[in-house]
């Protein structure tokens, strides 16, 4: 008895949506279509008022960037710059900003952005030690996540430009917040060679909650050089092996973006 | 440490790159006068040119075809860096500078004005589908064979080549950023054979060869003028033609919209009648706004072009569906018959084609033609899209056009050119005037005496029928046998086709209202189904103090409310 209610049921529901299916087609055929509308009006508004462009009021852009890190050797009773390896770190960050254009030459802004910072030490151990002296590690990272806010001031030097970033200078600072950071110890072979063993340690203590510096950028339009000089130091001295080791201050890469 | 040095490397690379970027500005630099310069047209200008200006009334030189004068191009070339060039209509050279040095220019007293040049062209080609279509190199496939027919023959190219219309004493210009293989390839066989390529120069180079590069020229020559297998690809078959490389269409800082300035010169004083570019200089310097036909130095150069008695037919662009939206110069400017997209798989404008009006409210596109073309790539056909390829159909159909009735002065072509227009005298912002029509010059319509729209006024509303005995339904984006959809080649279901009809233009009805400032205020397309119904209905008073105007088949209604 129940099944016949359900098939009943079933055939009085297609037989509903095949009526409706048929009535809408029916409608579909028998009226005339648009296949094309344009109000002049709202076109020209959409054309001629919009602020929002690269070089209009408002704009706002996305990029990705690549970056390593440097600094000039000091290493005395206050200070030592942490040796690290040229090609063995590296940062990529990926971001958005908003741009304020104050007139033809002047804009301001601010980016936000996710970065992953890795330093690889040239001297193994010197951070910290090494913790587990029966493996024989040959290379050991420092690694940083974090996410930050870069606000600038943009100069640009093209008389005549149309919507498009043109050539500029920025001046700015930045302020991170590194929520993730790592240490990573690695056996390999040689240069390129495969990875035998890695150790990694989570949730150091030994960085600070913030960073903050300087920036400054040479943008090619879409394509922009920049450097960043970071104020403050990464690490708490009384974490680590040597008070005073800082790492590398300089960050200086190139980003692409629109 | 070791690696400050890789850190100064980079430094020194990106100081040095800058620094050589602002030291080496580009600049025009316009002169006072021409005083006490001599001029011999007849030494200067090739025969045809004096032909060209004599035909039209038009007087052999004046103060614009004037050289420029060598004590002021040899002040300024003490101080600049490099002098690229020189137009002569401006009264103008083209310079490498440095500020210092430009500032310097500046304060020289045969110096008038200083413009920076910083631009970038955008060819009017989009989407690249460019696949080779090996259907086509063996001939075997009627589908493709029907695509290359139809992109002419949707304008009437049998009509013209029966009256031998092909171009025959014209001399067509092209403006592209290169044309590689055009010296080898069987498609402009023809055209080599009887030694009909005039001239060849290359304004980013500085010198004749132009047979390589960028193949965008290679393929909207082809839609000019080009063959397969003795299917004209374009109309202007017999015409003789000058090639101008004049963009590099590659990424870099300047470009060569001076390039485009120095060709129009170029294609005058060695007798051009008709100038084609598919090319467009939109966001990289200029805003919307400034697409009136008077800011930019391109647009100004075309119309200029247009008072020496050359047609300059230039596409509309590609901004259709992007951000820019509405023509590019030189399109922008008066003169200039600019050419949209015409979607043949829908029978009407194309997506991506630019819209008008110009900035300053002018009617543009003047025409439309088929967008996406069969063309002669650089190794082979292609199947490919763009305005660029409409603007050489035209370029080809106005030539051969005057070719055949060259009592006709340039802005006389140009209005023949709209009133061949399949919507003619009905216009919108899309289409202008609709697809140029041979027809237009042959047959002699007689009115029927009876205008199939219907218009009903009621006392708050407006209705729009169409005569019943008129009435065409419309089903498809476009009839393919009987019924049904015409696709796309990159669609399965036409790769199944193994015949395909010529394309036709769909009969939709278009209208649009027009405010008391001879702006539209909006336009319509509308495909009919149900000739039982009304085709539209409009509120009285949103309509009142416009007119109106309906359009369906070759006929025209046209009220002020």
């Amino acid at each position: 008895m129940k099944n016949n209610f359900s098939m009943k049921k079933s055939i009085y529901i297609f037989v509903l949506l095949a009526s409706i299916n048929s009535f809408l087609l029916n409608q579909k055929l028998s009226a005339q279509v648009s296949v094309m509308s344009v109000d002049v009006q709202k076109q020209n508004i959409r054309i001629y008022k919009n602020d929002f462009g690269p070089n209009k009021t408002h704009y706002v852009g996305g990029y990705i960037s690549f970056a390593f890190a440097f600094d000039a050797p000091i290493d005395n009773e206050y200070e030592k710059v942490i040796d690290t390896e040229f090609w063995g770190g590296g940062s990529f960050d990926i971001g958005m900003y908003y741009k304020f254009k104050l007139n033809h030459f002047f804009a301001l802004g601010s980016d936000l952005y996710f970065s992953s910072q890795s330093y690889r030490l040239g001297e193994l151990g010197s951070v910290t030690p090494i913790p587990i002296t029966s493996i024989d590690f040959n290379r050991e990272w420092f690694s940083v996540n974090r996410f930050g806010i870069a606000p600038w001031f943009r100069i640009n030097v093209n008389k005549r430009r149309g919507n498009h970033l043109g050539n500029f200078i920025d001046l700015g600072g930045f302020v991170n917040w590194n929520f993730a950071e790592s240490q990573r110890y690695a056996v390999h072979e040689g240069a390129f060679s495969t990875r035998k063993a890695d150790l990694i340690v989570r949730e150091l203590d030994m960085f600070n909650d913030y960073d903050y510096g300087f920036l400054f950028r040479l943008g090619l339009n879409k394509i922009v050089f920049f450097s960043e000089f970071r104020w403050n130091n990464l690490l708490i001295d009384e974490s680590i092996n040597t008070p005073g080791s800082i790492f590398p201050r300089f960050r200086t890469g190139i980003r692409i973006g629109s | 440490m070791k690696h400050i040095k890789y850190v100064a490397l980079l430094i020194f690379a990106i100081l040095y790159f800058e620094g050589n970027t602002q030291e080496m500005n580009k600049y025009w630099v316009f002169f006072t006068d021409k005083e006490g310069v001599e001029f011999d047209p007849y030494a200067y200008f090739d025969p045809l040119a004096i032909e060209r200006r004599k035909k039209q009334n038009l007087p052999l030189y004046d103060n614009s075809d004037l050289p420029l004068r060598e004590d002021y191009i040899s002040f300024v070339e003490n101080v600049v860096d490099s002098i690229k060039g020189h137009s002569r209509w401006f009264n103008a050279i083209c310079v490498f500078a440095s500020e210092e040095q430009i500032d310097k220019v500046k304060n020289l007293p045969c110096v008038k004005e200083i413009e920076s040049i910083e631009s970038n062209v955008q060819l009017a080609h989009r989407n690249e589908v460019d696949h080779l279509l090996e259907a086509l190199d063996n001939g075997t496939n009627n589908a493709y064979i029907n695509l290359v027919k139809s992109q002419t023959e949707l304008m009437g190219i049998s009509k013209m080549r029966e009256n031998n219309w092909k171009g025959k004493g014209m001399r067509i210009a092209i403006f592209d950023a290169g044309f590689p293989n055009v010296d080898i390839l069987d498609a402009f066989e023809h055209i080599r054979e009887r030694n009909g390529i005039k001239a060849t120069f290359d304004f980013v180079k500085n010198n004749p060869e132009v047979y390589r590069f960028n193949a965008h020229g290679t393929m909207t020559f082809s839609c000019v003028a080009g063959m397969y297998k003795g299917i004209p690809m374009g109309f202007a078959t017999d015409a003789e033609f000058l090639l101008a490389r004049t963009e590099r269409a590659t990424f870099e800082k300047f470009s060569e919209e001076e390039g485009w300035v120095m060709a129009a010169e170029w294609a005058d004083k060695n007798g051009a009648h008709v100038i084609n570019s598919s090319l467009g200089y939109t966001n990289k310097r200029y805003f919307q706004n400034q697409m009136d036909g008077k800011s930019s130095l391109v647009s100004r150069a075309a119309n200029k072009a247009a008072k020496k008695g050359m047609l300059v037919v230039n596409s509309a662009g590609n901004e259709g569906s992007g951000d820019w939206k509405i023509i590019g110069a030189p399109a922008d400017a008066d003169s200039v018959l600019t050419v949209g997209g015409f979607n043949p798989w829908t029978g009407m404008h194309t997506e991506f084609g630019s819209y008008g009006p110009t900035a300053d409210g002018r009617m543009k596109p003047n025409v439309t033609a088929v967008s996406s073309v069969i063309a002669q790539g650089k190794n082979g056909y292609e199947s490919t899209q763009g305005t660029s390829f409409s603007s050489p159909l035209v370029a080809g159909f106005a030539a051969a056009f005057w070719g055949a009735n060259q009592e006709l002065k340039v802005m006389e072509v140009f209005d023949e050119m709209c009133k061949s227009g399949h919507l003619f005298p009905y216009f919108d912002y899309a289409h202008g005037f609709g697809v140029p029509q041979a027809a237009a010059f042959f047959d002699t319509i007689a009115p029927s005496g009876e205008n199939p729209i219907h218009i009903v006024e009621g006392e708050d509303e407006v209705f729009a029928y169409i005569l019943p005995n008129y009435f065409v339904p419309h089903f498809g984006t476009f009839n393919i046998e009987g019924g049904g959809y015409f696709k796309h080649p990159d669609d399965s279901e036409y790769r199944t086709h193994s015949s395909v009809p010529l394309m036709e233009i769909p009969p939709f009805f278009y209208w649009h209202t027009e405010s008391k400032d001879h702006q539209l205020r909006e336009y319509h397309v509308i495909q009919l189904r149900n000739p039982d119904e009304y085709i539209m209905k409009w509120d009285k008073a949103k309509i009142k103090g416009k007119i109106l105007r309906c359009y369906y088949r070759g006929n025209m209604y046209e009220k002020q409310f």
